[in-house]
């Protein structure tokens, strides 16, 4: 079981987008401040648990990837241009991406495997995905005040640029 | 503190050696065996499939050292249960074509699970078609795909592939695709029968 809570941690090295888009998060979060980052933090952890949940109940077929990138854009957008966010904003960007990568993390499936085994594995998910979002919070929060927060914007135009990277080579021929 | 960073450090120690090992994601093969079942009339009513998973994914799936005496035949039948209900989901993941029609499989109701010597898990079911179809002089394609992307399913060799009656009038010949990716078709065997 602890194999596959361990597949679960880990299970956000498995896709660039999912990366790309919690680090852009946590950045994002860090430079809405400590109010910003009590919403965003609550908001992204209740809808990841809830995105995980639901990959038990259904399977959708969609470009994760697409959505989760695009979502990436505009979080990117967001911290270039260093926007003082409203609460209502900052729960619904968190709430977005915490929804589309918890859907997009469903666990290996085998046939037979016990339930228990599964939720071991979105366990580890939840919690890998909440730390890195947090641990990315943390040092926005020291810079997004040093040199009218420079670094925190150029990092948001860098996390733009990877998500357009991301995106073109996905669509590139093989 | 001391205990803080102790346990900091460990964990990015754990961090560092499991990450890369975790990041492909859980995978695990299994052996088949199949047997086109032909009714009286020729047709193709059913497969007897044997499958032998991998020795890791059979013991994530069945502990035999957790099964009491007198219990592991009751455990294997309970996970034999579960399996073929997940796997009914997916169509038993077979994807069988004659003559480039897709064709249907009704619900499972004949398997069994058992543990060979090498304490693999062996799964023999028949797999019925909806409707039996004729053989004689079609070409026949079977693929097994797992859409999770988790489970490979691989004939070893071409004799792993066997018909009946008719097999003497049957060419079958496997083609593997080397540069598939997980969640892509790895093994076509494809045969016509005159």
């Amino acid at each position: 079981m602890f194999q596959f809570f361990q597949q679960g941690f880990w299970h956000f090295l498995q896709a660039p987008s999912h990366i790309i888009v919690l680090s852009g998060l946590g950045l994002l979060i860090g430079q809405q401040g400590s109010r910003g980052i009590h919403i965003g933090l609550l908001s992204f952890t209740l809808t990841i648990v809830s995105g995980l949940l639901l990959t038990q109940l259904f399977t959708l077929n969609w470009k994760h990837d697409v959505v989760l990138l695009i979502l990436a854009i505009a979080i990117g957008g967001l911290l270039a241009l260093r926007l003082n966010l409203p609460a209502w904003s900052i729960a619904s960007w968190a709430a977005l991406a915490g929804i589309t990568i918890g859907i997009d993390s469903a666990p290996s499936m085998i046939p037979g495997m016990k339930t228990a085994i599964t939720y071991a594995s979105l366990a580890g998910t939840a919690l890998s995905t909440c730390l890195l979002v947090l641990l990315v919070t943390l040092p926005s929060l020291v810079l997004r005040s040093p040199l009218n927060g420079i670094i925190l914007r150029v990092l948001g135009s860098w996390v733009t640029a990877s998500a357009l990277m991301v995106l073109v080579l996905m669509f590139s021929p093989r | 503190m001391r205990l803080w960073r102790f346990s900091a450090s460990g964990f990015a120690l754990w961090a560092v050696l499991n990450g890369p090992l975790f990041a492909v994601g859980y995978h695990y093969q299994v052996e088949v065996t199949s047997h086109f079942v032909e009714d009286s009339a020729g047709n193709l009513g059913s497969l007897k499939l044997s499958w032998l998973y991998d020795g890791p994914v059979s013991l994530l799936l069945f502990d035999d050292e957790m099964s009491r005496q007198g219990e592991r035949a009751q455990n294997l039948a309970m996970l034999a249960d579960r399996i073929m209900s997940d796997l009914q989901e997916y169509s038993y993941y077979a994807n069988l074509h004659v003559d480039g029609v897709s064709q249907q499989f009704a619900t499972v109701t004949d398997y069994k699970l058992g543990l060979n010597k090498g304490k693999r898990l062996k799964l023999d079911f028949t797999l019925p078609l909806a409707q039996p179809v004729a053989l004689a002089g079609k070409q026949i394609e079977i693929k097994w795909w797992d859409p999770n992307g988790t489970g490979a399913l691989l004939y070893q060799s071409a004799n792993n592939v066997s018909m009946g009656s008719v097999k003497a009038n049957c060419n079958i010949e496997l083609e593997n695709y080397p540069d598939a990716e997980h969640g892509e078709v790895a093994q076509a065997a494809r045969f016509r029968c005159q």
